[in-house]
C-alpha cells in the first residue's frame, strides 16, 4: 500500500490516528484514499462513537434543569472530571442552548480548555457560533500553550467571522496561528482565519514560521489553499518583508523532493517574488 | 465488497462515505480500531462518572448512577 502523499491528507490521518487511539503509522496507509475520504472516515467514526454514549448523556441532560447555572458553574469545576464534562457538555450545550453561553462565561478558562478536547463536533458546530470571543480567547490561549492545535481546529472549523476576527486580535504566538491553521479542514474557514490577520502581522507571521521546517510546511499548506486572490495579496506582502534566515529556509524548501509538488509550488513562488522585490529594490 | 466492508457501512450509517473504496483488510482493521475506541471511552467514562459521583453524599450515590446508568 502507498503512504501519506499530501499534507493535507497526512494532517487528517493524524487526526484519525488520535481519536482511535492508535498509533499514526498503523492507519497512514489509509492516506492512499485522499484527505476528503479521511476527513469524512474520521468524522463519521466520530458521530458512531459519541452516539453510542446519547443514551447517558440525554439521561444527564434531563437532569440539568434542576440545577441553576450558578450553581452547576460553581461544583461542576471541583466535582465533574473535564471528560465526562466534555462529552456531556454536547448534549447539554445543544439541549438547553439558551443557557449555554451564561455557563460558559462562568466557568473558568482551564477547565473549558480542559473539556474541550473531549467535546462531540457536531456540539461544536452548535456551540462556537454562539460564543463571543471573550468566552473563548481565555481558553483558546491555554489549549495553544498546551499545544493542542487539533482541537483549536476544530473551534475554528465553525468560527463566524466575528469570531475569527476576534481570536486573531488577541493571539499573539503566530508559530500557534500557523500550525491550528494547517489543520483546519474547511477551505472556507481558513480563508476566514487568514483574513482576519492584519497586513501589518502577515511579515512578521511568516519569518517567524519560516524557523522550524514542520511550521514552514504548515505554512505553505495554508497558503496553497487559499483563494486566487487572497493568496497574491499575501504572497506580495510577506516577500517584501522575509528576513535572510526565512529565505534560507524557503530555498531550502523549495528544492526538497519529499515535499508535495503543490508546497515546493508554492516556495518558489515566493521566492521569485522575493527576488523580484530585490531586485526593484 | 467484502463482509467486512459491509459491516463498517452498517456500523458508521454514513451514506456520503464510500467505504467500498477500501480493501477488506483496511474494513476489518478499521472496525477492531473503532471497536476498542469505543470500548475504551465507555470503561474511561463510566469509570470518570463513577469518580464524579464519589462526590455526592453516599445515599444519593446508588439513586444517581441509576439516572445516569440506567
Amino acid at each position: 500500500m502507498s503512504e501519506v502523499t499530501d499534507f493535507r491528507t497526512e494532517t487528517q490521518v493524524k487526526a484519525l490516528s488520535l481519536l482511535l487511539g492508535v498509533d499514526e503509522t498503523l492507519i497512514a496507509p489509509l492516506g492512499r484514499h485522499g484527505a476528503e475520504f479521511v476527513h469524512d472516515l474520521r468524522l463519521a467514526i466520530s458521530d458512531h462513537l459519541f452516539d453510542e454514549q446519547t443514551h447517558m448523556f440525554d439521561r444527564i441532560s434531563k437532569l440539568a434543569p434542576l440545577a441553576p447555572n450558578a450553581l452547576v458553574a460553581k461544583i461542576v469545576p471541583t466535582v465533574v472530571t473535564p471528560l465526562v464534562a466534555g462529552r456531556a457538555s454536547g448534549a447539554l450545550g445543544v439541549d438547553h442552548q439558551g443557557r449555554i453561553q451564561d455557563l460558559l462565561g462562568r466557568m473558568s478558562p482551564e477547565y473549558m480548555a480542559d473539556c474541550a478536547p473531549y467535546l462531540d463536533p457536531r456540539a461544536m458546530a452548535e456551540i462556537a457560533p454562539k460564543l463571543d470571543a471573550s468566552q473563548l480567547l481565555p481558553a483558546a490561549l491555554i489549549l495553544l500553550a498546551k499545544h493542542d492545535y487539533v482541537t483549536a481546529a476544530g473551534f475554528v472549523e465553525f468560527a463566524t467571522e466575528s469570531l475569527a476576527n476576534q481570536l486573531v486580535d488577541g493571539i499573539d504566538d503566530y508559530r500557534a496561528v500557523v500550525l491550528t491553521g494547517a489543520l483546519v479542514y474547511s477551505d472556507a474557514a481558513l480563508e476566514l482565519v487568514i483574513q482576519a490577520i492584519p497586513d501589518a502581522r502577515y511579515q512578521a507571521l511568516f519569518n517567524e514560521a519560516f524557523v522550524e521546517s514542520d511550521v514552514a510546511i504548515s505554512a505553505l499548506s495554508i497558503v496553497s489553499r487559499l483563494s486566487p486572490a487572497l493568496r497574491d495579496h499575501l504572497l506580495d506582502l510577506v516577500a517584501a518583508g522575509l528576513d535572510q534566515p526565512a529565505i534560507e529556509m524557503l530555498r531550502d524548501l523549495s528544492i526538497q523532493l519529499s515535499l508535495d509538488t503543490e508546497l515546493r509550488d508554492i516556495a518558489s513562488k515566493l521566492l521569485s517574488r522575493v527576488s523580484l522585490t530585490t531586485s526593484t529594490a | 465488497m467484502t463482509e467486512a466492508n459491509l459491516m463498517l457501512a452498517m456500523v458508521l450509517k454514513a451514506d456520503h462515505l464510500d467505504v467500498a473504496q477500501l480493501s477488506g483488510q483496511e474494513a476489518d482493521e478499521l472496525l477492531d480500531a473503532i471497536n476498542r475506541a469505543s470500548t475504551e471511552r465507555e470503561e474511561l467514562l463510566k469509570a470518570s462518572i463513577d469518580q464524579t459521583l464519589l462526590h455526592l453524599p453516599r445515599l444519593l450515590r446508588g439513586p444517581a448512577r441509576k439516572i445516569v446508568f440506567g
